[in-house]
């Protein structure tokens, strides 16, 4: 009999896992305001007074903005771009951008992208991998 | 209510000091301050001290065994960026209040050299380069860009501040970084996060800063009003929300919420601001600052660095001492010593550097954390 398959972790609060492998990105939004918000909060961010429905984000954003990164803390490869996503229907996320590191990451802003979740290499002490968001430009998206 | 004033004020010159502990460098500052005013901690009644990095130490305890332990209330603060600005703002509240007749604020840090390390996650998962970023530089990189975009603000644009900057500090001799910078040698120094080049960026290091409040009644009593700057007003505000901020901080709407709040509490318009400190962790974000701060409209920045309006002798000059891209930005020592400047220009006793017939002055400081929130002060000055 094998091993089992160590299971994968999110990496971040608001990543869920799925057992079927669709993973994605947990939301709430405001019933009142309609301010759609990252992960789990006890209450809306925005107005303080909705109460808050969990949804499920989208799996397709636009760069918001972004940078490259050249300088990073010892061990952390460089350069790689960093963005902060707007997701179509609400929500906004950060991760690395992957694909060719441009000259000007100000052409970048706007372009549409895909989020996936995806292991990021890294194990807790149990061997456990971490599952996060990757965004990849929409022309190349697999 | 009657204003508080600061009637002693001072700062150590920002460098590395290895061989000596936080409470000795707050320790020298406040007695400085404490000079400054003619005045002993014995005639001090509460203090409030600003440390970021060593938040959970009593570090203001530490300060009083060193300069003098008669018993008061201390209070221990930490805010980010604002830390400094956020215990001066509490020393002000105390003595505005009629609490106190006569508080001491003093702002210290000692800091490693690098990027500043950030929380990390529980779980041990390692954000960096995983999950975008969230080092500092690239917090206002991105920040900037968005103005870019926006507004087609300039990679030279942004570079201009770290040239004018580093001009003034030549004549600040407690800046750490005295020398001219040519636009040419800015732009092509290290690339940290585009379009923040390492001369965009200020130094982690070592400093402290102190600052003695009064109630006016005090000051009269104690023949402190001649050289008395009174805090016009004490605005901070904290994560004012907006819709970027699950991806990176919000530092401008923040800012501009509290100077709206600084400019009505003060009753004052823009126009009648002689110079301002304002926060230029990096180049990026002083000209998102100009704008914030409401020293021009929006998108306008780019074309303001260029006019030379900012620079020392121009319609508002901003950032005199050399700003924290000169100076250094030891955290909790930042919002105290740009008080330190304001008041300098406002006592007419800035040397070299004076802005000319300076009344009133505007500081600046506006940090915070990716995920958790921001935290800014915008403190007005006038010639009491």
């Amino acid at each position: 009999m094998s091993e089992p398959f160590p299971e994968p972790i999110p990496a971040m609060p608001y990543i869920v896992i799925d057992d079927g492998g669709d993973h994605y990105l947990a939301g709430s939004r405001c019933d009142q305001c309609g301010a759609t918000m990252l992960g789990k909060r006890l209450g809306c961010a925005a107005c303080g007074d909705g109460a808050l429905t969990d949804v499920r984000l989208n799996d397709t954003g636009r760069v918001r903005t972004c940078t490259v990164i050249t300088r990073s803390y010892p061990g952390v490869p460089v350069p790689f771009i960093a963005a902060v996503i707007a997701i179509d229907g609400g929500g906004v996320v950060r991760g690395t951008l992957h694909g060719p590191i441009p000259d000007d990451p100000v052409a970048e802003i706007g372009k549409p992208v895909r989020i996936s979740i995806e292991d990021t290499g890294q194990r807790d002490p149990n061997g456990r991998a971490f599952y996060a968001q990757n965004f990849r430009p929409m022309e190349t998206a697999a | 209510m009657s204003k508080g004033l600061i009637v002693g004020i001072d700062m150590i010159p920002f460098r590395r000091y290895p061989d000596r502990t936080v409470e000795q460098l707050g320790g020298e500052a406040a007695l400085l301050a404490l000079a400054d005013a003619g005045l002993s901690i014995r005639d001090v009644q509460a203090l409030y001290c600003g440390c970021s990095l060593q938040a959970n130490s009593m570090v203001g305890q530490r300060i009083l065994r060193q300069i003098g332990e008669h018993g008061m209330p201390v209070l221990n603060v930490t805010n980010g960026c604002a830390t400094g600005a956020s215990a001066f703002r509490e020393a002000v509240l105390a003595v505005e209040s009629g609490r106190h007749d006569v508080a001491l604020a003093v702002g210290v840090e000692q800091m490693a050299r690098g990027l500043i390390e950030m929380p990390g996650r529980p779980t041990g998962f390692r954000e960096e380069g995983a999950i975008g970023t969230i080092t500092t530089p690239s917090m206002f990189a991105q920040a900037g860009l968005v103005h870019s975009a926006q507004y087609g603000t300039t990679f030279e644009q942004f570079a201009k501040v770290a040239v004018k900057n580093h001009h003034h500090a030549i004549l600040n001799d407690k800046a750490y970084v005295r020398r001219e910078t040519p636009l040419e040698e800015v732009m092509a120094s290290d690339m940290i996060a585009y379009p923040n080049t390492k001369l965009m960026c200020s130094i982690n290091i070592d400093g402290a800063a102190a600052a003695v409040v009064c109630s006016e009644a005090y000051a009269r009593k104690h023949g402190l009003m001649g050289r008395a700057v009174r805090v016009r007003t004490a605005a901070s505000l904290s994560s004012v929300y907006t819709d970027i901020e699950d991806g990176l901080t919000d530092f401008s709407e923040v800012t501009r919420a509290t100077a709206k709040l600084a400019y009505e509490s003060a009753g004052i318009d823009v126009k009648d601001i002689d110079l301002v400190e304002l926060h230029d962790c990096f180049a990026t974000a002083e000209l998102l600052h100009y704008e914030n701060l409401a020293l021009c409209g929006l998108g306008e920045a780019g074309a303001l660095i260029d006019s030379g309006e900012t620079a020392h002798g121009g319609r508002i000059p901003v950032n005199v001492s050399g700003g924290l891209l000169s100076k250094g930005h030891p955290l909790g020592a930042t919002g105290i010593a740009n008080l330190y400047e304001l008041c300098l220009h406002l006592r007419d006793e800035a040397g070299a550097r004076q802005v000319e017939g300076a009344r009133i002055g505007l500081a600046h400081i506006v940090g915070g954390i990716i995920d958790y929130g921001s935290a800014c002060a915008v403190h007005v000055l006038e010639r009491a």
